[in-house]
């Protein structure tokens, strides 16, 4: 009997799949796939409309209909209603293959369908029947169910024949053909029906005594057909049910070791499927239960056992693992009875039992009422504390009582006031009734048994949970919770115990103790989602729970997907809480699609309310940073209004919450940048930004003086960036653009003197108090924009450039002192540069001209350095009088050791330029510049002159003019031809000549006019 | 014949094409043209081959390779118009700028840059300001470039992608008065789209009615298909379901078998507008073909989803259409349906 499978078993389960031709049929069969018959009954009206339907599947829809209508029918929740929609369904059937004849293998898939259906419900009815006492209502009954039976099975042989005929009709189709695929469905659906019919006969079987000639009748022939569709289809998944089944029948005719061959052939397949392990579970549930019936429970325990520790934690909450479970639980108990004196092998025996019991009573299969029964034997085996009460009645009265007193003294505490005495003895009190409670409870819960009214026991359930909870046991009431919960929403207590449970499993998550918890709590929070209505306490709970943990756990794509699946009223909510998490972890990639999401939901939370002032502040703020670091462009126009009305929003607005000092405004990092934002936004729209400069200045005070300089670096940044990327952008747009009737360009608002207060309060900290706060490079970033603070402003210009030069100066003296401080010795020089330059700029031209010296004795060819020496000694020369300076500012200074000036002046600046503008016409410009100077400096030497030699200063200044214009007519480009220009005509006033600048020189030969 | 053997080998390998310049190759989308690329405008490029010229007009290009360009940059293309941007950017970074001499691979690294740095920016991964205004730099410097046109498109979807529909439209109308026909079809297209979605349905009929009567041209008969499959819905919406319907039933007729993508699309049209004609059922079922049968389409099984999220949660399903959002956001979460369900 025992017969070799084949290593590889094909799934082909045989239910219902159709050979989906035509695209019509695949969309059907999703939709029925999915559960939706009324919608696929909707669908094909929607193809009997659509004139894009191929004529093949419109020869089909009538016989779908059925179908559908059937698949309906088998959904609804009478007996009565039922059969007759199935006898409807017949009628409907039988008329279509008269009249029309049809496509046979539509027709034959929905006989199928409709002789399935029957034999369901034929067996729904022996069920009921045989869960009868005996009686004569329950005889009459089982009589019922059998006729019902036969009736089913011929119909489900009728429906055989259908599916042989439409088999054969196709028989010559080949196999990767349309109707070769169509005939491999219609065969496996044809399969199905033989194991159906030949499984009612085994269950009709099950309707007659045990050991009854009727019954050994009709398993013995069950049995037999069932082994033949086993030798027919033992590749097959359906075959290894056949083979299930086949063994299931000897068990009942005593045949044992038939029966094991059975099983153990299928639990011997290699199982690395889902399906084919499910086989393989039932099949050591019956190996479990025949070794039992054999008294062999050990034997029960080996292999199924070892089967139900290895498969997936999925599958072993699946069904299948339930039978199994159910039978190694008596199997446990039978062992258990067996021993003889040794009590802790016999307990362990007993909790197995009653774990593996309790989990298989929690799913409705064939065995829970079985298993229910089995775990309550197990309990009272267990040997629970002496029963004080004697049922589940006063148990649950007792504990109720309890509750009650603790209630009472509670109220009484509160009435005790100040005094610690009597409440000190009341709250003994409490804890005593406390106790007292659990205890009932846990007895009534111990008394509990199949006729407890499961509404109480679950009210049991739920109270002692809630007491554990009170007292820190969260484990316990959560699992106490979760199984009220289990029992669905329909139970009083049930909603309230799917919250209890999610607080419970919330906090054994959040406690990191408890490995697994989080996940436990995900499932569970899926389940209460799954269970109750959306708009529910628990369901809103559910959700919340979920997106915070997602939250925590940063997996946003989870948090992302409960938000999509929460309520409408519920979403804007948590949409909030979701936008401000992002925002809070984004990356800078991410900012500009984050930030825009955070807008959304900012907007619709405000919307749609049921946000917390906190949240929508923080949202607020978070926004407001997005839209002022947007950067300005035709496609994202700032907006820096919306920023301050957000900002100043009367309910939850930063800066309203600020005033308040409500939360979460009561922290200093949130003040500090609700104000940053504020005099930010301000001074980008020119509005008097100081009052909120001045409480960010104020808040930075709290802080240490390292994070204080940071926080103001932070806005300084800010202001030069969001000033930086305006003038780029603005110098950027062509005269098109401008011309354009909306002027793209963005204005630059007060953001500069806004820029200049920060770095002057910077400054002035570096200067007074924090010198170690900043180091080299944040320090030389300060310096460098207020230089060029500097150079665009008029009126602070000298005051800007005095702090940046003592800024560079104390930098360079630091770095003097300590040689790790700068960088790089390039980083010095450049800082003893600027330092000079800053110098210059404020007339400081003993300074600047002595660092500049002390810079070319270094690096002489420096050529900037040596225009700026130049540049002092001009400027010096002419603030003092001094016409030898000016004479130098040409000629050069200072002898090096090689004899030679180290400082050019503006004749040799010329010259070394002019060779390389040969190179690089970048130095043209200097080129220009130099012999522009030494023009200059000519005049200003005329200046201090008399007579004769400052007229010879004067021709000298014009020769160097008319030579540069003669071989340079375009003298390098308009500005510098004004320049020369300019200066011609003020020499030209000081000959006492008409001024008429460069018109008096011709171009061609240098004569003038 | 050894004067011929000697000439070859000198030439570089034998069967090597000899002279490099005819080495540039066209693709478009009826082949391919090798030759040495001598001419290019805003309306296509020209490509001579022993001693005679053919022109492949834009609307019919697909790309342009140079012999001498860096093998990097033939793979941004190929990433570029995989939809595989970052990746096409890494390639760029990878190239040698300075040591590129021919003008035409330059101008190719510089569009390419853009056009990527565009579609990151649309998707959020890239600065949006910065990918402007290399896009209108390009603009104004190459204004012959056969890119000239993707450029301005470009431009009109990033513009359009933050709802800048203003800007958007003169990008579209720009394309949509180019004397390529293929071109101005597409802008019709694009336009007609933009104020379909914006509830502008009379717009977009205009539109598009003046993209369909731009003259035939072979290479604007996708774009034509567009126009109709668009203005079906704007039809719909402006109260003639049924002439909308016989619209874009013409062009499932008239659709191979195995044009998926065109399928897909057509399904996706037919639910616009029974969802333009508040016939959200038959939109359903129109939706599901593409979610049931065309689900490799990746752009149009994203547009099927979105719907179809919606079109469930309206009948109910609240589960379906969290199962239509969860695969849209999983398999497609770079597309504008996934960013646009989310920011709706």
């Amino acid at each position: 009997m025992r017969r070799a499978l084949l290593p590889v078993v094909a799934v082909w389960c045989g239910c219902g799949v159709s050979a989906a031709l035509e695209p019509e049929e695949r969309v059907l069969e999703s939709l029925r796939d999915r559960g939706h018959e009324a919608l696929a009954l909707e669908f094909l009206e929607y193809c009997e409309r659509d004139p894009l339907v191929s004529e093949a599947f419109r020869a089909r829809i009538s016989a779908e209909r059925l179908r559908s209508q059937l698949a309906i029918a088998k959904r609804l929740d009478s007996a009565e209603e039922r059969a007759a929609a199935i006898d409807r369904a017949t009628e409907s059937l039988e008329r279509l293959a008269q009249e029309s004849g049809g496509d046979p293998g539509a027709l034959a898939e929905a006989a199928g369908q409709l002789a399935i259906a029957a034999a369901d419900e034929s067996r729904r009815l022996a069920l009921a029947a045989t869960a009868l006492p005996e009686s004569a209502a329950r005889d009459k009954q089982l009589r019922e169910a059998r006729s019902a039976m036969d009736a089913a099975r011929r119909r489900l042989g009728g429906a055989e024949q259908r599916f042989e005929e439409a088999v054969e009709r196709l028989k010559a189709a080949p196999a990767d053909s349309p109707a070769g695929r169509e005939r491999l469905a219609l065969k496996q659906q044809l399969a199905q029906v033989r194991l159906i019919a030949a499984r009612l006969i085994h269950e009709e079987g099950l309707t007659h005594p045990d050991g009854s000639q009727e019954a050994a009748r009709l398993h013995k022939q069950a049995g037999e057909q069932l082994a033949a569709l086993y030798e027919k289809y033992s590749k097959f998944l359906i075959g290894l049910y056949a083979h299930l089944y086949e063994g299931r029948c000897y068990q009942r005719l005593g045949q044992t070791s038939l029966a094991a061959a059975c099983f153990e052939d299928l639990t011997a397949q290699p199982a690395n499927d889902r399906n084919l392990r499910r086989v393989a579970t039932l099949a050591h549930a019956d190996l479990a239960s025949l070794w039992l019936a054999d008294d062999k429970p050990d034997k029960s325990l080996d292999q199924p056992a070892a089967w139900l520790e290895r498969l997936p934690a999925s599958e072993r909450r699946g069904p299948e693992a339930a039978r199994l479970k159910y039978w190694l639980g008596e199997a446990g108990i039978a062992a258990a009875d067996a021993l003889s004196g040794n009590d802790s092998a016999k307990r362990r025996l007993l909790v197995e039992a009653r774990d593996r019991l309790a989990e298989s009573a929690t799913l409705a299969t064939d065995v829970q009422v079985d298993a229910r029964q089995a775990w309550a034997k197990a309990m009272s085996a267990l040997g629970a504390e002496p029963a004080q009460l004697e049922n589940f009645d006063q148990a649950l009265a007792a504990g109720k009582e309890a509750i009650a007193t603790i209630g009472a003294m509670r109220l009484a505490a509160q009435a005790t006031g100040a005094d610690p005495a009597a409440t000190e003895e009341l709250q003994q009190q409490e804890g005593a009734a406390r106790g007292d409670a659990v205890r009932a409870f846990e007895e009534a819960l111990r008394l509990a048994d199949d006729k407890t009214p499961k509404e109480e026991l679950n009210e049991a359930r739920y109270l002692l949970a809630w007491l554990l909870w009170e007292s820190g046991a969260a484990e316990r009431a959560a699992e106490l919770c979760e199984r009220v919960a289990l029992d669905g929403p329909e139970a009083p207590t049930a909603e309230d115990a799917a919250r209890l449970a999610l607080a419970a499993l919330e906090r054994l998550a959040r406690s990191g103790d408890n490995e697994g918890a989080g996940d436990r709590l995900r499932d569970f929070a899926r389940f209460v989602l799954d269970q109750w209505p959306a708009e529910s306490d628990a369901a809103q709970t559910a959700t919340t729970v979920l997106l915070n943990r997602a939250i925590e756990s940063g997996r946003l794509e989870e948090a992302e997907v409960i938000v999509r699946s929460a309520s409408p009223e519920r979403r804007p909510a948590l949409l909030l809480r979701f936008a401000v998490a992002r925002w809070e972890r984004a990356e800078s990639s991410e900012r500009n699609e984050v930030g825009k999401l955070l807008g959304t939901a900012y907007s619709k939370a405000c919307e749609g309310g049921g946000s917390q002032p906190a949240t929508l502040a923080t949202a607020a703020l978070y926004y407001s940073q997005f839209l002022l670091t947007s950067q300005p462009n035709l496609l994202l126009l700032r907006d820096d209004e919306y920023v301050l009305q957000m900002l100043a929003e009367p309910t939850h607005g930063p800066l309203t919450l600020v005033a308040k000092g409500l939360p979460p405004a009561d922290t200093a990092l949130f003040r500090r940048e609700a104000f940053r934002l504020e005099a930010w936004a301000r001074a980008a729209l020119c509005q008097d930004y100081g009052p909120a400069l001045l409480r960010f200045k104020e808040e930075l005070a709290t802080l240490s003086n390292e994070e204080a300089f940071r926080a103001g670096l932070s806005l300084a940044v800010a202001l030069r960036t969001d000033l930086t990327e305006r003038r780029e952008w603005n110098s950027s747009l062509t005269a098109t653009d401008l011309a354009k009737a909306k002027d793209p360009s963005v204005p630059e608002g007060c953001l500069s003197g806004a820029l200049r207060d920060v770095l002057l309060v910077l400054i002035e900290w570096l200067n007074n108090n924090t010198p170690d706060v900043a180091d080299w490079n944040t320090s030389v970033w300060i310096g460098q924009s207020m230089t060029k603070l500097a150079e665009e402003s008029d009126q602070q210009a000298r005051e800007l450039y005095t702090a940046a030069g003592e800024l560079f100066e104390r930098l360079v003296e630091r770095a003097e002192r300590n040689p790790d401080y700068a960088p790089k010795p390039e980083a010095l020089l450049a800082a003893r540069l600027q330092s000079a330059q800053c110098a210059l700029r404020v007339d400081q031209h003993d300074r600047a001209y002595s660092a500049m010296v002390e810079l070319l004795r270094e690096r002489p060819s420096m050529l900037d350095v040596q225009r700026d020496a130049a540049l002092a000694l001009q400027r010096w020369g002419k603030s003092e009088g001094d016409p030898e300076r000016l004479e130098q500012s040409i000629a050069g200074a200072v002898p090096g050791d090689d004899g030679k000036h180290v400082v050019w002046g503006w004749s040799k600046i010329a010259a070394v330029a002019g060779g390389a503008a040969a190179r690089d016409p970048k130095y043209n410009e200097r080129f220009f510049e130099a012999w522009l100077n030494v023009a200059r400096s000519r005049y200003l030497a005329a200046m201090l002159a008399q007579g004769s030699e400052r007229e010879e200063q004067l021709r000298k200044a014009v020769g160097t003019i008319r030579a540069m214009r003669r071989q340079y007519p375009d003298l390098g480009g308009p500005e510098s031809t004004a320049a020369f220009d300019s200066l011609l005509r003020e020499v030209q006033t000081a000959l006492g000549e008409r001024p008429r600048g460069l018109a008096a020189i011709a171009p061609d030969n240098g004569t003038g006019g | 014949m050894a004067m011929l053997r000697a000439f070859l080998i000198a030439c570089g390998v034998w069967g090597a094409a000899c002279v490099v310049a005819q080495g540039d190759r066209v693709r478009t989308v009826d082949g391919s043209i090798a030759g040495e690329v001598v001419g290019a405008s805003r309306l296509g490029v020209t490509v001579e081959r022993n001693g005679t010229t053919e022109e492949a007009p834009i609307g019919l290009l697909i790309s342009v390779i140079y012999s001498d360009e860096p093998a990097e940059l033939s793979q941004a293309r190929l990433a570029a118009e995989n939809g595989a941007f970052e990746s096409a950017i890494e390639k760029l970074d990878a190239i040698n700028a300075s040591l590129v001499t021919d003008e035409r691979v330059r101008q190719d690294l510089v569009y390419y840059r853009a056009y990527c740095d565009a579609r990151l920016a649309m998707a959020g991964k890239s600065d949006m300001a910065s990918a402007a205004r290399a896009l209108q730099e390009f603009a104004k410097e190459n204004p012959d470039s056969h890119h000239y046109y993707a450029v301005v498109q470009a431009l009109g979807d990033l513009s359009r992608s933050v709802d800048r529909t203003g800007y958007a439209a003169r990008m579209y109308r720009m394309l949509a008065d180019s004397e390529s026909a293929a071109v101005a079809v597409r802008g019709g297209v694009l336009l007609g789209t933009m104020l379909q979605e914006g509830g502008d349905h009379r717009g977009a009929i205009e539109a598009l009615d003046a993209a369909l009567a731009r003259d035939n041209d072979t290479a604007a008969a996708p774009q034509r298909t567009q126009a109709r499959l668009v203005k079906g819905a704007s039809l719909a919406a402006t109260g003639d379901l049924d002439e909308g319907l016989k619209l874009v039933r013409g062009v499932m007729r008239s659709a191979a078998a195995d044009d998926d993508p065109l399928r897909a699309e057509t399904y996706n049209a037919l639910a616009r507008c029974y969802l333009a004609a508040e016939r959200p059922r038959d939109a359903l079922f129109a939706l599901l073909f593409v979610d049931t049968l065309y689900s490799e389409q990746h752009e149009q099984h994203a547009e099927a989803l979105y719907r179809l999220a919606r079109v469930w949660r309206e009948a109910g399903e609240a589960e379906e259409a969290e199962a239509a959002r969860d695969t849209l956001r999983r398999r497609y979460a770079q597309t504008t349906w996934a960013r646009r369900d989310l920011s709706d």
